[in-house]
């Protein structure tokens, strides 16, 4: 376990999200769930089933899987001509969090971060790489 | 009224489904034209694009009912309902919000609005405090956030480009209804494929 270590693509990263911040029938993921530029997430090398997380516990029952990629670390800008934008660049970081820095929350071995100003086109490409894996409204 | 369309698309459904089932199984696909040709369902596509409208209408009616509902009941979501520090939206922008869904269906059901497919939307609430809109037209992606500060962030989407509006006039209606107008996909130019 390192302090800051970039977290490669193809690595899941875990969300927590009350189910009632869904509407009823939407499997969608409304996008502006991703705009935080500190995007705290759970890193599935850490923490295998995501629902053995505090955060279940608290309510916050709907789990969205994110895929690390270089579509997110590195977002490309159309206007211009597709290139790299350095201002957009994600750092996706391992962060484990300890009782101390957490009093509330308790030591996470697997806490993570996708850290970054967050543009439209970031969060449509950190959704365009996320999943439901439960849904809130099953029936 | 409504009920007969209900009805009409109920027909439809179950022809199409009865297809389906017959193309699975390789049984009288042979006949599957002929049928079509001769029942129900194609009367309703061909002859009645009214009917279409009152039905897509009703639907759309019942959706932004189904999200007004909703809405309500993010007066009790509370703080962190995300994991991280999170915000729930206050009263007066749920307001806002249930105000701009019955207004965004009231002119669809106008007669400017009635030569347009009606969009899909998304929403939620926002970490940081609001609530958010995605307003898909097949041809682009409207973006509202009305955030809990009273503000608001217009943004477009179309082929991978990003247009901000001027949010300094503070009538977030007004350009939802020109961006609408502009990128929504209209009835007299589409297909039946657009539809289904």
């Amino acid at each position: 376990m390192a302090l800051g270590e970039i977290i490669p693509d193809g690595e899941i990263l875990f969300k927590y999200v009350k189910p009632e911040a869904f509407p009823p029938g939407q499997t969608e993921v409304n996008a502006a769930i991703f705009q935080d530029g500190e995007l705290s997430c759970d890193w599935k090398r850490y923490r295998f089933n995501p629902f053995t997380s505090k955060h279940i516990s608290k309510g916050r029952s709907l789990v969205i899987a994110i895929t690390v990629c270089d579509e997110i670390r590195n977002p490309r800008n159309p206007r211009n001509f597709g290139l790299l934008e350095p201002g957009w660049h994600q750092e996706i970081i391992h962060d484990p969090t300890t009782a101390e820095n957490d009093p509330d929350f308790g030591p996470n071995e697997a806490h993570s971060l996708i850290k970054g100003k967050k543009k439209a086109a970031i969060i449509e490409a950190i959704k365009r790489n996320s999943r439901l894996i439960s849904h809130p409204n099953p029936n | 009224m409504q009920e007969s369309i209900v009805s009409s698309f109920s027909v439809f459904n179950q022809e199409l489904r009865g297809h389906v089932r017959n193309i699975e199984t390789g049984n009288n696909a042979s006949n599957i034209l002929t049928d079509y040709a001769s029942s129900p369902a194609s009367d309703f596509l061909n002859g009645k694009e009214q009917n279409v409208r009152e039905l897509e209408l009703h639907a759309f009616d019942n959706f932004i009912k189904s999200r007004i509902q909703y809405l309500t009941t993010l007066t009790y979501l509370g703080a962190d309902w995300i994991s991280e520090k999170s915000e729930p939206p206050q009263i007066q922008i749920i307001d806002a919000a249930k105000s701009l869904l019955r207004s965004i269906y009231n002119w669809f059901s106008s007669e400017e609005g009635r030569v347009l497919f009606t969009p899909d939307i998304i929403m939620g609430p926002i970490p940081s405090g609001g609530i958010s809109f995605e307003i898909k037209t097949n041809q682009a992606t409207i973006y509202l956030s009305l955030l809990n500060d009273g503000s608001y962030t217009l943004e477009v989407s179309q082929d991978g480009f990003y247009y901000e509006w001027d949010n300094t006039d503070n009538n977030y209606l007004d350009g939802i209804i020109k961006l609408l107008s502009f990128y929504g996909i209209r009835r007299d130019h589409s297909g039946w494929g657009n539809f289904i």
